[in-house]
């Protein structure tokens, strides 16, 4: 592979890295006839296995997982894509942001407010981990590990002393809860919520990231952070901002999370595992890659789940593995 | 080169000393007199000798050592919940007992292995050694349980109790020599009975979702084996097995429902109890197809903070139901709501039935439990009146109980908890079979199931 | 200059020889419990360093690194306690194991860089902890392996502490010739620019595997040393939080040293089973101590010993700069 590089002097290295692999992987265009043949064969496999009902409850199955998923996962990419952080402690915030959600929901009796009232709280907390833990630190990658690492340990820990360990579903509001009757199809209604939640917050975020000057700075951030703070943007402001944002979702998360998934203390490195295969898979950094990735983890999990229970242990992450080799930068990831 | 130098040398001097020292020490041990540890006499040789020397002289005098009791349980991380419940369960019975028993003051310490084998094993050697545990009350993970039983399997000075940790063949197939389970069970034993109630309700055709691992495997077993044996169906292909900690049981739950059975045995454990019936009432399934539960997964640490439209009217069978009108159980249960504000667990009620076999053991021997051996046979041969009701220990060490078929109700307070509805009385690990005949099978796994394609 | 180095390096094999010499004394000073702790220690140290050898000087943080030391460890349990082999048997079945896991893991990874590498590891570790669930017949799954015993002539505490010192002194000596060999001044290379160093001419890959297997060899070495210490073996050695404590020992004590890792290692094993027995809240502690360090020690505490070291010795100088320890430098770079 790098036997004819040694003679490429000029240091426009990076494509080197692009021509490489595009040898490993063939022509575009046999990538993807490939992958829809290989997706075609794989659903009428699966419609042998199941009745079409099954099929269709499975694929909301995951889906609805994968929503929950999204909050989490469209925060942490926007945090890494913008600045680089790894930022460990998104799964402690989710979980704290679940129990603030349950205080509140038993207070109020409010779901909707608890789920602002979380937001806003974890959003804050995000603004004191960046401003005064994140910010000393900025760009050293091994400290940031262990300093969000820390933080998580110590959120997680704090919500055991203060709430207790017994497992603690977030009690959802009435209409929410029970089956939908869809002509005969019945499905949960509070799935069906989480998934247009997360349609409604993707929309959102990506017409944000599209079409207004926040997103063009955000975007002209991620591509390139030196000229941006070079055209008189406070790049720092940008950076509280995004990193405020993500914290934001990861407290919608908690609440929304933990009516469907339940919290229980050791939740919040469970949710960032998938957390980190969705933003792996789809390619870090890149809100579109996020949002295939909680498409495909969900299916995977949901599918893999049903047809093959005995390996589901490796269901996210042997495909997970076999992703990174083929494409060591994510689906959707840049070179 | 300099450091590449130093490095050398620091090979070069460790593998000499470690060369000179092992032998030199090794020729100490045999005179038992210069081992390395001689601040605590821990070295293995000597503390046998030792330490029963000690303790014979003590016995004379009567008790001028107190009796001290390590438990280990998990106090943080993802079990927190239970080993504080377990905690609370045995600091509770000596608070309301005396822990001056026939002249001898018994002290106990509860330290966290945080659920991992190995800070277990750490501190199973500081309880041991250093604080000089006669007595230690164990884990509530199998695996710590196994890892605990097989550090303490050679160390005749100490007896291991597992009141909670349930691993069928630590009193079957793969005894410990100084390991009883006073207070504690085995997986199958409780979900034997259910197997054989749910024939007896006539339900036919049973599916079953369990969690896949050994403690899931050995309490779907016991219901699958008898069930089936009693002349009900269960298909290996309707049994789904889901790992530990799976996040979101959705799909699990289509697929029962896709199976069509007469009921489903149900058991998960820790936060996949209210994922569980959280899809089970939202996809509609609660009014259509009774759910029977194993032990734990009807417990109160896990349903408390479920809905209580979700988990209401729950059949499961147990050795624990805090909702037994017995005294024995509900003079338990009032202490331990009041000190605690919560509803014991079987957790609390196993460890605090620790608590008082050892009591009445040391009771029974009069303050000299320095013979493990014999204090082991003592303990065998009490019968107990427990929280769990009326208990008796068999040879293997295993107790002996009434096995309650249970429901979840409301209490006037608002609060759940798991009432009796029908009783099985005296109960062991292999009813309905003898330990000969039980034996001959192998423990249950996922492809051992005792029915009949498994 | 030259002065100030030879004085360090009287310093140091002044620290070493006081090391060695605490080390061969520790049984006769302390009880069974602090010997057991500080071979647990020795063995996670050994355990971190070769993490370290990855992440530290090769610029590869990996968070699968216990599903190399675990596999070499359920080797050696398989063969105790199902096979009943011998210990020669059951030392070179686990060491073949451990070193075929790493095989793989370094053939998957060798293409990825940066925080792909931590990801591809991490699925890695989390297959193989899958696969220690899964396994029933040959690992015993959730119950894991009882019944190792330790050869002979190591069976006692102390006789098995001396065995431990010896083998981590070796290792740490086989590791200090590597890492300054002309391969470990390669690695720093890799750690500061991969491309510049394929530019060079280096097989930047084939680089990669070789510290792998390399690293994979020590880690291999602890997991055995590992079982035969606690005679038990389950999936909580080869779980995500084992091998994400490595890393955090390494970072922790001063990762890209060699000393760091170790000192690291003694720390957290002295608060999970010392402190812990004191302090309830002790993984708040823990945490806290992770924030604290990366606030006021960036470099690790042996990056703060020596950066006030070589304070002390220049002080008449402006603040020198030391060997960087710590970049960001293997992060995606540019466009």
């Amino acid at each position: 592979m790098t036997d004819g590089v040694k003679s490429v002097v000029p240091p426009t290295s990076a494509t080197t890295d692009d021509t490489a692999r595009s040898g490993v992987l063939g022509s575009r265009w046999l990538l993807w006839g490939g992958s829809i043949v290989a997706l075609a064969l794989l659903v009428w496999w699966i419609l042998t296995q199941m009745t079409a009902t099954a099929f269709l409850a499975q694929i909301l199955n995951g889906l609805s997982f994968g929503a929950v998923l999204f909050f989490l996962a469209s925060g942490f990419t926007l945090i890494f894509g913008l600045m680089r952080i790894t930022n460990l402690a998104h799964g402690g915030f989710y979980l704290v942001g679940g129990y603030i959600g349950i205080s509140v929901v038993r207070a109020t009796g409010n779901f909707f407010l608890a789920m602002l009232v979380s937001a806003i709280l974890i959003m804050l907390l995000g603004l004191v981990t960046e401003r005064v833990l994140l910010r000393p630190i900025r760009g050293l990658e091994k400290p940031e590990v262990l300093l969000t690492i820390g933080l998580t340990f110590i959120l997680g820990d704090m919500s055991l002393a203060i709430w207790g360990g017994d497992p603690t579903p977030i009690p959802k509001p009435d209409f929410l809860n029970g089956a939908l009757n869809m002509g005969g199809f019945i499905y949960p209604r509070y799935r069906l919520f989480v998934i247009a939640c997360a349609v409604v917050i993707g929309a959102i975020l990506f017409w944000v990231e599209k079409k207004t000057r926040w997103g063009a700075m955000v975007r002209a951030g991620v591509d390139d952070r030196e000229t941006v703070a070079a055209l008189g943007i406070n790049i720092k402001a940008v950076f509280t901002g995004a990193f405020m944002f993500g914290a934001f979702l990861a407290g919608f998360a908690g609440v929304i999370g933990g009516a469907f998934l339940t919290l229980l203390p050791g939740q919040d490195f469970e949710v960032l595992l998938f957390a980190l295969a969705v933003v792996i898979i789809g390619g870090l950094g890149s809100l579109k890659g996020a949002a295939l990735g909680v498409v495909i983890v969900g299916l995977i999990d949901s599918f893999g789940k049903a047809l093959i229970p005995e390996l589901s242990f490796f269901t996210l992450f042997a495909p997970m593995a076999i992703i990174l080799v083929l494409r060591p930068r994510g689906l959707l990831g840049r070179e | 080169m300099r450091r590449m130098r130093f490095v050398i040398l620091i090979s070069i001097m460790a593998l000499v000393a470690a060369a000179c020292a092992a032998p030199d020490a090794g020729d100490d041990t045999t005179t038992t007199a210069a081992a390395p540890a001689t601040t605590s006499g821990g070295e293995e040789a000597t503390a046998t000798t030792a330490g029963g020397a000690e303790t014979t002289e003590a016995a004379a005098e009567g008790c001028d050592e107190p009796i001290r009791i390590g438990v280990l349980q998990p106090l943080t991380g993802g079990l927190a919940a239970s080993g504080t419940d377990a905690k609370d369960g045995f600091e509770l019975y000596w608070a309301n007992n005396s822990t001056e028993i026939a002249g001898c003051t018994v002290e106990f310490r509860v330290e966290d292995t945080g659920g991992n084998p190995d800070t277990a094993l750490q501190k199973v050697d500081e309880l041991v050694q250093n604080y000089g545990a006669e007595i230690i009350v164990g884990e509530l993970l199998a695996n710590v349980t196994f890892a605990l039983a097989d550090r303490l399997e050679d160390n005749e000075d100490v007896i291991f109790m597992s009141p909670i940790g349930s691993a069928d063949d630590m009193t079957q197939r793969n005894p410990f020599p100084n390991f009883i389970r006073a207070g504690g069970w085995t997986s199958s034993q409780t979900s034997h009975v259910l197997g054989q109630w749910a024939y007896d309700q006539g339900f036919a055709n049973v599916a079953s979702m369990c969690t896949d691992y050994a403690f899931g495997w050995e309490m779907c077993g016991g219901f699958t084996q008898v069930f089936s044996e009693a002349g009900g169906t269960i298909a290996p292909a309707s049994q789904l097995w889901n790992p530990l900690g799976s996040t979101d049981l959705g799909t699990y739950v289509t697929q029962l429902s896709g199976f069509d059975p007469d009921a489903v045995f149900v058991l998960q454990v820790g936060a996949s109890v209210s994922d569980f019936f959280q899809n089970w009432s939202d996809f509609g399934l609660k009014e259509e197809i009774p759910i029977l539960a194993g032990e734990v997964t009807a417990d109160v640490s896990n349903i408390r903070n479920v809905p209580v439209e979700q988990v209401e009217g729950l059949i499961s069978s147990g050795h624990w139901a805090e909702g037994r009108e017995a005294p024995e159980t509900q003079d338990f249960v009032e202490l331990f709501d009041g000190a605690t504000g919560r509803l014991p667990s079987y957790y609390a009620a196993a460890t605090w039935t620790a608590a008082q076999y050892i009591d009445e053991t040391i009771q029974a021997m009069n303050g000299d439990i320095s013979d493990k051996a014999a204090a082991l046979e003592t303990m065998k041969g009490l019968e107990l009146l427990t929280p769990f009701g009326p208990s008796v220990l068999d040879d293997y060490g295993n107790p002996i109980y009434d096995i309650y078929i249970r429901e979840v109700v409301v209490r006037d307070d608002g609060r759940i908890w798991n009432v009796v509805i029908d009783t099985y009385e005296d109960v062991d690990q292999f009813w309905p079979k003898t330990a000969e005949e039980y034996l001959q099978q192998p423990v249950y796994s996922r492809e051992f199931q005792g029915n009949a394609g498994g | 200059m030259l002065r100030s180095i030879s004085l360090t390096g009287r310093v140091k094999l002044g620290f070493a020889v006081v090391g060695i010499a605490l080390g061969i004394a520790a049984p006769y000073i302390f009880d069974r419990f602090v010997i057991g702790l500080i071979t647990l220690a020795l063995v996670g140290g050994l355990f971190a360093q070769s993490i370290d050898l990855l992440g530290g000087y090769a610029g590869l943080i990996t968070l699968g690194h216990a599903g190399v030391s675990g596999t070499a460890a359920y080797g050696v349990g398989y063969m105790a306690a199902k096979a009943g082999a011998g210990f020669p048997a059951q030392i070179a079945v686990g060491f073949l194991a451990g070193m075929v896991a790493a095989l793989i893991f370094g053939v998957m990874a060798m293409r990825s860089g940066g925080v792909y590498f931590i990801m591809v590891t991490l699925a890695q570790g989390m297959i193989v902890w899958g696969l220690s669930i899964r396994l029933f017949r040959i690992t015993g799954a959730e119950n894991g392996l009882t019944g190792i015993p330790r050869p002979p002539g190591v069976e006692l505490y102390w006789q098995y502490y001396y065995l431990t010192f010896a083998v981590v002194v070796l290792c740490w000596g086989m590791l200090g010739i590597v890492v300054n060999s002309p391969f470990g001044t390669s690695l720093k290379g890799l750690r500061e620019s991969e491309t510049r160093m394929r530019m060079l001419g280096y097989n930047t890959t084939g680089q990669k595997l070789y510290v792998f297997l390399i690293s994979g060899f020590f880690a291999t070495v602890s997991g055995i040393l590992l079982v035969y210490l606690n005679g038990f073996i389950s999936p909580s050695t080869v779980i995500l939080a084992a091998s994400a404590i490595g890393v955090l020992q390494a970072i922790l004590g001063g990762i890209g040293t060699l000393v760091g890792p170790m000192i690291g290692a003694f720390i957290i094993v002295f608060v999970q089973n010392v402190v812990s027995i004191y302090v309830a809240r002790w993984p708040t502690l823990m945490g806290a101590l992770f924030v604290v360090v990366v606030l006021f020690a960036r470099r690790g505490l042996v990056g703060a010993i020596s950066d006030g070291w070589n304070r002390w010795l220049n002080r008449n100088q402006a603040p020198g700069i030391n060997e960087p320890v710590l970049t960001s430098t293997n992060q995606p770079s540019g466009p």
